[in-house]
């Protein structure tokens, strides 16, 4: 089954010193399935810097166009903000162009619903490029792994509390492949497909989700 | 702090584990009746997730009996009940009937031959599928 890939070359202008980094983000109206049955669809407004999507759970998600760095926004189906985070120190964008194997932390700084202040911390490192096929084309993919933890409050240990290991095609701006350890286990999360404005169709993610976990549904 | 106090602490903490653990409920399922299912479901947007094919949906229960479900950004147009056995029935075309079933905090719908497959993760109250002005979608097949 083709499923219609959108056009590349859809440069959004990042603005904010990194245009080097800046990705061709799908046009509003796409839809991006993973094969965990994760899906997004992207709104209108917002802007390259600061995407407005929507995900298979109907929340609302201000997404960076850094993938490293988490939403900066969830709003619920009932319409109430569930957390906000913004970036309090380091500087992820940096391995947006760095050379293999650099390394940065940074931390960023979320606020829940109720009211509470939490720091998360992060440490990343740019891989190096991988060439393979991507929803049917060569793809040159940048490949990253982060770690999150927390800091023991009085011996300043490190305890980790994800492993992820990124993916990432510009091309698409999107994150191709995603492999995560946290305590509960491991997933492992592909790009199934890109539906362009329009082309979204149930049946079609259904057959997608039934590919990918094997033919059981 | 002197021995007598740590070793109460420790006591303390570990005939706490004792008692959480003995009143765990993750291990006990309870068969939720006929009233509790209509009153958990009756006038809810609830959001389940089917643990087999990992997807998600919203199902509205409209207290006169029909039902609006979305998936992805499909949706589709049924009937519910709860039947004399306190089984829930969706008709979207073909009727099924499943018993809930509430295993910890958590609900759950049983489908026959695959166990408590569908989990509920959350009810909010009111409709928040078809907002007000909106049309109550048609037909008994997700679309688009």
């Amino acid at each position: 089954m083709k499923h219609r890939i959108l056009p590349h070359g859809l440069l959004l202008a990042a603005g904010l010193g990194w245009a080097a980094a800046a990705a061709a983000l799908p046009p509003p109206g796409s839809v991006v399935l993973y094969s965990d049955g994760t899906a997004l669809k992207r709104l209108p407004g917002g802007s390259a810097a600061a995407a407005q999507w929507q995900d298979h759970r109907l929340r609302h998600l201000t997404l960076p166009s850094n993938p490293l760095l988490p939403p900066l926004a969830r709003v619920g189906l009932d319409g109430r903000i569930q957390y906000r985070e913004h970036l309090d120190s380091g500087d992820p964008d940096r391995l947006l162009r760095a050379a293999p194997g650099t390394r940065e932390s940074f931390q960023t700084r979320r606020t829940t619903a109720d009211g509470a202040v939490r720091t998360r911390h992060f440490e990343c490192a740019y891989l190096g490029e991988t060439v393979r096929p991507v929803l049917g084309r060569r793809d040159t993919l940048r490949r990253y792994r982060c770690e999150r933890f927390t800091l023991h409050r009085k011996f300043w240990t490190r305890d980790v509390k994800e492993v992820v290991e990124l993916d990432y095609s510009p091309r698409l701006g999107l994150v191709v492949e995603r492999r995560r350890e946290t305590a509960r286990g491991r997933s492992v999360r592909r790009l199934l497909a890109v539906f362009a404005p329009g082309a979204y169709r149930y049946e079609k993610v259904r057959a997608l989700l039934a590919g990918a976990r094997g033919g059981k549904r | 702090m002197s021995p007598r106090i740590v070793a109460s602490l420790l006591a303390a903490l570990l005939l706490g584990g004792c008692v959480s653990n003995m009143t765990r409920p993750q291990d006990t399922e309870r068969r939720l009746d006929a009233a509790e299912v209509r009153a958990l479901f009756s006038n809810r947007t609830v959001e389940s997730y089917n643990r087999n094919s990992g997807m998600t949906s919203f199902t509205y229960y409209h207290p006169d009996g029909r039902v609006v479900q979305q998936r992805y950004w499909s949706r589709r147009a049924g009937r519910w009940r709860v039947d004399g056995r306190g089984r829930v029935c969706l008709d979207f075309g073909r009727e099924r009937c499943r018993r809930v079933v509430q295993i910890g905090d958590t609900y759950y719908k049983v489908v026959p031959g695959k166990g408590a497959s569908i989990r509920y993760r959350r009810f909010i109250e009111g409709n928040l599928l078809v907002r007000k002005g909106e049309r109550w979608p048609r037909g008994s097949v997700f679309r688009p």
